[in-house]
């Protein structure tokens, strides 16, 4: 009986952590694959939800809620998709790794002050070349997003 | 005569304290604080200093008050910040709208009110309710419900009374006042509409915007040519001053500082706040009405970014960044981003 009940605590507190949101979690590929699908859903809501503010789309950081809320909308508004076959290839923080957005003072400072440790480069194909996202943590299934640029040149 | 000590007393009181006495006294829905580089949920009774913003989403709302003088109403989606500045009667409190609809209600505080910009005017005030429109496009619209308001842009300053209201466009003159009478005024609608023709031409909006930025920029290097002056005048007394010291001795240096050195040091304080003030509302600028831009436009052409008309707003995009870039971002540091 002490057994069953160890159990039921333990899948409580399992499913109780899975819930919570974090920003520091290094995203695994299956989260990825989630989010590009979230995306490519066209849930603007959950979206903006799963928006780390300030949020940073190639060089310009995005400070409001409801920018980057206009901005997913946007995007989905415009018929723009990501390819969800799993194709992409993820690369951890390096020291150059702002230099995808920007080579600016606001990026640097961005990236040294708002993006995690845990944070990771995914490089998608999208409908006109290859986009970076920048995703770190977990909330529920989905990482968070913290930046978004393309088409890579 | 103790009377007179009592009032001068207050009135001091009033004008070093008028930026650090605004509070939250209503909240309604989820609002931000941006204070020293940091996002906080705001909560009634939540202090306010000068340099800190408040942040409306698109709904919620807030009212602030300053020593119960003043009220101040923050409308939804709106970025409202207070900054200060060297004025030519000492430090001088700015209410600035970066985007959205604020109004105001002031009391009177011996003749002393904050002065209210937005990114494209900055307006002089006395015994005043007005409401200050800032459009996502940089454009300002001012209505005046009582008192006197002095609304300069680019140099020309376009006096309103009651009932009275003017518009301005970012890095242009005043516009013709109108009439309010009889006139619905909606901050959605004017912003929807400014915003449409917006990106109906957005070349040409770009340009003003870029003109808009200059005008900070000029604001900026004139500040600074200043300062540098200053400082090699500094630099020249104190080697006098040194050669006093060694050769007249500590009083006669005494004398020499307070008469030639400390009056170049009390010129710098005030040249520097102005060159924040001018370079964290060139930021603003940057982030809220030029970023918006870019990013709409990024969105509208993701499927098509070979596309003439967008390559070409790229471009100038990029000029306008270099700028800033080159001119505003050495005063800016790592807690303004």
């Amino acid at each position: 009986m002490k057994k069953i009940a160890n159990v039921i605590i333990s899948i409580v507190i399992l499913l109780v952590l899975s819930s919570c949101a974090t920003m520091k979690a290094v995203p695994k590929d299956r989260a990825i694959a989630k989010f590009i699908e979230l995306y490519n859903s066209g849930d603007t809501v959950r979206m903006t939800e799963m928006t780390s503010i300030p949020m940073l789309i190639d060089g310009e950081i995005v400070a409001r809620n409801t920018d980057a809320d206009f901005f997913w909308n946007s995007l989905a508004k415009a018929g723009f998709t990501l390819d969800g076959s799993e194709s992409f290839t993820v690369e951890p923080l390096g020291a150059n790794s702002s230099l995808v957005f920007g080579d600016t003072m606001e990026v640097g400072t961005f990236f040294a002050k708002y993006v995690p440790e845990t944070a990771v480069l995914v490089r998608v194909k999208g409908p006109v070349g290859d986009f970076i996202l920048l995703l770190s943590g977990r909330k529920g299934p989905y990482p968070f997003i913290f930046g978004f640029t393309g088409p890579l040149l | 005569m103790k009377k007179i000590f009592l009032i001068i007393f207050i009135a001091i009181i009033a004008i070093t304290t008028y930026g650090q006495n605004t509070s939250l006294v209503y909240v309604d829905g989820w609002v931000d604080i941006r204070s020293a580089g940091e996002l906080f949920e705001a909560f009634p009774g939540d202090s306010l200093r000068a340099g800190d913003s408040v942040i409306t989403g698109s709904d919620s709302y807030a009212e602030l008050e300053q020593k119960n003088l003043s009220s101040i109403f923050v409308e939804p989606d709106s970025i409202f910040t207070i900054r200060e500045m060297e004025g030519s009667s000492g430090k001088e409190t700015v209410l600035s709208t970066t985007v959205g609809s604020v109004s105001f209600k002031f009391g009177k505080l011996f003749g002393i009110e904050p002065i209210i910009a937005t990114p494209s005017m900055v307006a002089g005030i006395r015994g005043t309710e007005l409401t200050v429109y800032a459009g996502e496009d940089g454009s300002t619209l001012i209505a005046v419900d009582s008192g006197l308001v002095t609304v300069e842009s680019q140099g020309v300053s376009v006096d309103l009374v009651k009932d009275e209201g003017v518009e301005v466009l970012p890095g242009e003159v005043p516009g013709e006042k109108f009439s309010l009478l009889g006139r619905e005024m909606d901050f959605a609608s004017w912003n929807a509409e400014k915003y449409e023709s917006l990106i109906a031409d957005p070349e040409t909006g770009l340009k003003h915007m870029g003109n808009q930025l200059d005008g900070f920029i000029t604001e900026i290097v004139i500040l600074d040519n200043l300062l540098t002056e200053l400082k090699m005048e500094k630099e020249y007394i104190k080697k006098e001053w040194q050669k006093i010291l060694d050769e007249q001795g500590k009083e006669q240096g005494k004398a020499f500082f307070n008469k030639n050195v400390h009056p170049l040091d009390l010129k710098t304080g005030p040249l520097f706040l102005n060159i924040r003030y001018y370079s964290l509302s060139s930021l603003s600028f940057r982030r809220f009405i030029l970023g918006g831009l870019y990013l709409d436009m990024k969105a509208r052409y993701i499927m098509d970014v070979n596309n003439n008309e967008y390559q070409k707003f790229l471009s100038m995009y990029e000029d306008v960044m270099n700028s800033f870039e080159e001119s505003v971002v050495p005063f800016l540091d790592a807690n303004d981003i």
